[in-house]
């Protein structure tokens, strides 16, 4: 027998999922219809979050996950748990914080919308820890040289500017 | 002596410069998930580190009373959320460099630097300088990627907030201050109304900060926010200086009114202080008919918060007066002493702050 969709319980499901709740792995059966819905409502609430001013930068993961199904009596989806604070992505959600350093790794997808919003970028480009050694040094002393050169250029010292120019492409090339 | 009776530069337009870096331990959950013995031993690691060093004040912050740790807030040293809470925290002050660390707020480690007036460089430093001694003998979490790992992802990154406090009645009369707001959201700043966003006309002050943290450099936001205030700072100087000589004059008659109040009268409430602390500031930049100084406002601004006038003996004693007719009426009397006090050749012989009762503890966090 074919499967029904579980969220309007009439019509053959053609879309199939997993979900992980508690650690517990099951499977979820959609119809064409529920799937399509559940795909626009999902976007219109991720497109919601982004227009959204106020800090509550976990917001859109409940759209992924949160209230979808819930109306519906399909089980809320849970996601996975951080293996060092045990933290889900629902409680992420709840304070707007992460629990720990991990989970900004095994949330890393969910986060990575959020991170991007609040800080239009998802690269790093500042310090680091002395024990890491300085991998954004190169960078650093690059965005250095060009303000300098950029204010050379502005005070009309275009000797130094010359020499300026010359020490950011040999950077560059290194 | 506290930050706010240094000598400063900037004081037409800032009251404040304020940079701090968001750190946390590798290793330790963060705050909405760690015990209180996850946190007791972050609190025992800083202060094994701090104890020995010279020039530092290490205070448990469960040894010092309510009253103490709300008037740090108010006087900026700490946040109110880490003067509130009740799990085992952590404050370390160099007062020389006005440095002040938090262990145990929202990131494990807070380090800030607030410094009188505008001192951004200096303030900067000073912040770098410290996170540098901690970053020798502590792990940082902090992925290449995102950076400094926070508890809230609006400080990912390089965890860097600069902050100045200004003050603008210039721009603020002239109705400038929501454009110039949402002007500067555009480009990652933020400006914050102080005292309430209700009242924020009354004393015309804001917080100016840096929103963005990843993708830029802490060199780089400096820059930014250097030449950002500096700006804000121009234009403010400019309305100040164009006001024609009517307005001059009545702007002028507002500041001196301000003064005569400040002087003496015998209840003044905290929202009125303000109101009058924004006319009068105001009337020592355009004019040079008040005796007061931005200095002695901006301290006073301190000094008159409760818990802070309460600490200094400004208590309510035993009189029948309601409680808060109590307390502005000894509003007033501080006000009075203290410009009194300042008048004489600005060395001031009424305290206007309370004498420091965070000494060095000897007691470690866990005894405590």
């Amino acid at each position: 027998m074919k499967d029904v969709c579980q969220n309007c319980q009439k019509k053959p499901a053609v879309f199939y999922y997993e979900q992980i709740i508690n650690g517990k792995k099951s499977n979820c059966a959609l119809c064409a219809d529920c799937a399509k819905e559940w795909r626009n409502s999902h976007k219109k609430q991720e497109d919601n979050y982004f227009q959204a001013t106020d800090f509550s930068p976990f917001s859109g993961i409940d759209a992924l996950f949160g209230s979808l199904f819930a109306p519906s009596g399909i089980q809320h989806y849970e996601s996975k748990r951080c293996p060092l604070c045990n933290a889900t992505c629902a409680d992420l959600k709840r304070s707007g914080k992460a629990g720990c350093a991990v989970c900004y790794e095994t949330f890393a997808d969910e986060l990575a919308p959020t991170v991007r919003s609040i800080h239009g970028t998802q690269k790093h480009t500042g310090r680091t820890p002395a024990s890491l050694g300085d991998k954004n040094k190169k960078e650093r002393r690059l965005a250095e040289l060009r303000e300098a050169l950029r204010r050379a250029v502005e005070a009309q010292e275009y000797e130094q500017a010359v020499n300026l120019r010359d020490e950011i492409r040999a950077l560059e090339k290194e | 002596m506290f930050w706010y009776e240094k000598k400063a530069e900037g004081k037409d337009v800032c009251v404040s410069t304020r940079v701090r870096l968001a750190r946390n331990l590798k290793d330790f959950p963060f705050k909405a998930r760690l015990t209180d013995e996850k946190a007791a031993e972050i609190v025992n690691k800083l202060f094994d580190i701090y104890n020995d060093q010279e020039n530092y004040t290490v205070t448990t912050m469960q040894d010092i009373g309510r009253i103490d740790a709300e008037s740090l807030a108010e006087r900026h040293y700490i946040s109110r959320d880490f003067a509130k809470s009740t799990s085992p925290r952590l404050l370390v002050r160099d007062d020389s460099r006005d440095i002040a660390i938090m262990v145990g707020e929202e990131d494990h480690l807070r380090i800030q630097c607030i410094k009188n007036g505008y001192a951004l460089e200096e303030a900067f430093r000073a912040t770098m300088e410290e996170e540098a001694f901690l970053d020798s003998r502590l792990d940082f979490a902090f992925s290449e990627s995102l950076g400094y790992l926070t508890h809230c992802p609006t400080n990912l990154g390089t965890a860097l907030r600069i902050s100045v406090m200004m003050h603008l009645p210039a721009l603020t009369a002239a109705g400038r201050m929501e454009a110039l707001t949402q002007q500067l959201q555009k480009i990652g700043v933020t400006v914050r109304g102080l005292y309430g966003e209700g009242s924020r006309a009354d004393a015309a002050l804001y917080q100016i900060s840096n929103q963005v943290t990843m993708g830029i450099t802490e060199e780089e936001t400096l820059r930014k926010m250097s030449k950002i205030i500096g700006q804000i700072a121009d234009t403010e100087r400019a309305m100040r200086t164009s006001y024609d000589e009517e307005t001059s004059e009545k702007l002028l008659d507002r500041a001196q009114r301000s003064e005569g109040i400040l002087r003496t009268a015998r209840l003044v409430s905290s929202s009125e202080f303000l109101s009058l602390y924004n006319a009068a500031r105001l009337g020592c930049m355009i004019g040079n008919t008040s005796s007061l100084t931005p200095e002695l406002l901006d301290s006073l601004l301190f000094a008159v918060m409760p818990a802070t006038m309460e600490l200094a003996g400004y208590r309510d004693t035993a009189t029948t007066l309601p409680k808060e007719m109590q307390r502005d009426k000894n509003r007033a009397v501080l006000i009075q002493k203290t410009i009194a006090a300042y008048g004489k050749g600005g060395t001031k012989k009424t305290r206007s702050t309370p004498s420091d009762k965070e000494r060095k503890s000897k007691k470690t966090p866990d005894e405590a």
